[in-house]
């Protein structure tokens, strides 16, 4: 009789060839087959396994990661140091979130179109009360020239106020005798249009501005100067830049029961900055 | 050998590995009673039953076996403890004349010794896997697999002892056939 082709150890062998073959296929191939047999396996053995496994988590509960945070003068310091820190946070995302609004607002008013903006790094600072400058690394040759205005970020810095050809210097805007004219509104781009305008004028140390308005007048601390007009004193391409932020608002000296002094406060130090941004006008064709 | 009597008992030992996995387990070991069922067998019944039982086995042990794929995924790989358990019956076949195996401590060390076996076997498919199918699982790492495998090992040969003993008491209802002594 004739010994069958198919017998028990050639399936055997079959079978391991088999799996053999599957354990080395790529997983989109191998893992949809695994999981129907973990499939099948997990639910054939789930009704017993889960009841043993609620028995088994009863005896012994799963190990909880165990943080240790020593004794408790340890952990009242590092509860502390965690209020401090989330505050410095709060302070952190509270000055972000101005930000954001100062550029949603500057974004409103500042036009930019027709203007070539030129990253230069400040070279040198004259602290000189009558003739504060920034000197910057461009000059005539770098298409840095005379007039252009010079801004950090959305704030309004200055104006170039010299010919060099490698070098530029830059006539800050709290130098004596400076004079802006500005808005005054609140942090938000739907003021922009409604705010009145007001000449802003430079105090004696040079470190705010100041202007009278009528008591009365909607202008509150917290809200922010721009640029508005440039009247040929102020380059066209500063409009929009911010001056400052109103740090005071008080009955004037002279005049207390009709008017108020607002004073107005750059929001960045000019002396402490390290790059800034020329606004080059470009020549329309 | 009984096939329903196996396939009871590879459930029972199932159910108590995937069950009570987390309540016996040492750290990473945990004992893994279906690999003492199937040196049981491996030294009690014939050669391609042994080859079945635990190609079966295998593939159950497989089943149950997470892998951590891409993403953090689990993946299941049938394959590689099917080859492993595979390999393991032809050890233990080849090894089973050597020992006096109505003992349960003959077991616990066969357990061992098979095991040893079968988790290289398992770990080497799982290493040259990467290079063939150009799929390798992140994360692996063969040396720490033996390691916990080991360990794995070590207490599966010392819980094979009371386990072992119960099997051998159970042995008749397995129905191994066993050849006819000569009388003289």
């Amino acid at each position: 009789m004739p010994r069958s082709l198919l017998n028990s150890k050639r399936l055997l062998f079959m079978l391991a060839a088999l799996m053999l073959i599957l354990s080395a296929m790529p997983l989109w191939f191998t893992a949809p087959i695994g999981g129907v047999g973990r499939g099948g396996v997990l639910a054939a053995v789930s009704p017993i396994a889960g009841m043993l496994k609620s028995i088994a988590v009863t005896i012994r509960p799963p190990e909880e990661d165990r943080i240790d945070h020593g004794s408790e003068e340890q952990l009242v310091a590092s509860y502390e140091m965690a209020l401090m820190l989330n505050r410095k946070y709060e302070a952190e995302i509270a000055s972000k979130d101005e930000q954001i609004q100062r550029l949603r607002l500057s974004k409103s008013v500042l036009q930019l179109e027709g203007t070539e903006m030129i990253d230069v790094r400040v070279v040198g600072y004259s602290g000189d009360r009558d003739n504060p400058i920034l000197t910057v690394n461009r000059g005539t040759a770098g298409d840095v020239g005379n007039r252009m205005a010079v801004i950090w970020e959305t704030n309004f810095v200055g104006v170039v106020d010299s010919n060099r050809s490698l070098t530029a210097d830059v006539r800050l805007i709290t130098a004596p005798g400076s004079t802006i004219l500005a808005r005054i509104q609140p942090l938000t781009p739907e003021a922009a249009v409604r705010t009145a305008e007001y000449f802003l004028e430079i105090n004696e140390d040079g470190t705010a501005f100041k202007v009278d308005v009528p008591s009365g007048t909607a202008i509150a601390v917290g809200d922010v100067a721009s640029v508005s007009d440039s009247q040929g004193h102020w380059p066209n391409e500063a409009i929009g830049s911010f001056i400052g932020k109103v740090t005071s608002v008080k009955p004037t000296d002279s005049d207390p029961l009709r008017f108020d002094t607002v004073t107005v406060t750059p929001m960045i130090e000019l002396s402490r900055l390290s790059r800034v941004t020329v606004l080059r006008p470009v020549e329309q064709e | 050998m009984n096939w329903i009597t196996f396939a009871i008992a590879a459930y029972l030992c199932l159910t108590l590995q995937v069950g009570l996995g987390d309540l016996w387990a040492i750290g990473p070991a945990a004992p893994s009673l279906v690999l003492v069922l199937g040196v049981f067998i491996g030294l009690t019944a014939p050669g391609t039953t042994v080859g079945w039982a635990m190609l079966v086995l295998g593939l159950l042990v497989d089943a149950i076996t997470p892998w951590t794929g891409p993403g953090q995924q689990t993946v299941t790989i049938l394959g590689p403890a099917a080859i492993g358990y595979l390999v393991g019956a032809y050890a233990v076949v080849q090894l089973r004349s050597m020992v006096f195996r109505e003992s349960v401590l003959t077991l616990a060390v066969m357990t061992f010794v098979v095991g040893i076996f079968i988790q290289l076997v398992i770990v080497f498919l799982m290493v040259i896997r990467g290079p063939i199918s150009g799929d390798a699982l992140p994360g692996f790492s063969a040396a720490d697999q033996l390691v916990m495998r080991f360990l794995s090992l070590l207490y599966t040969a010392v819980a094979a002892v009371p386990v072992g003993w119960l099997l051998m008491k159970l042995s008749p209802l397995f129905g191994f056939a066993h050849k006819p002594t000569r009388a003289y």
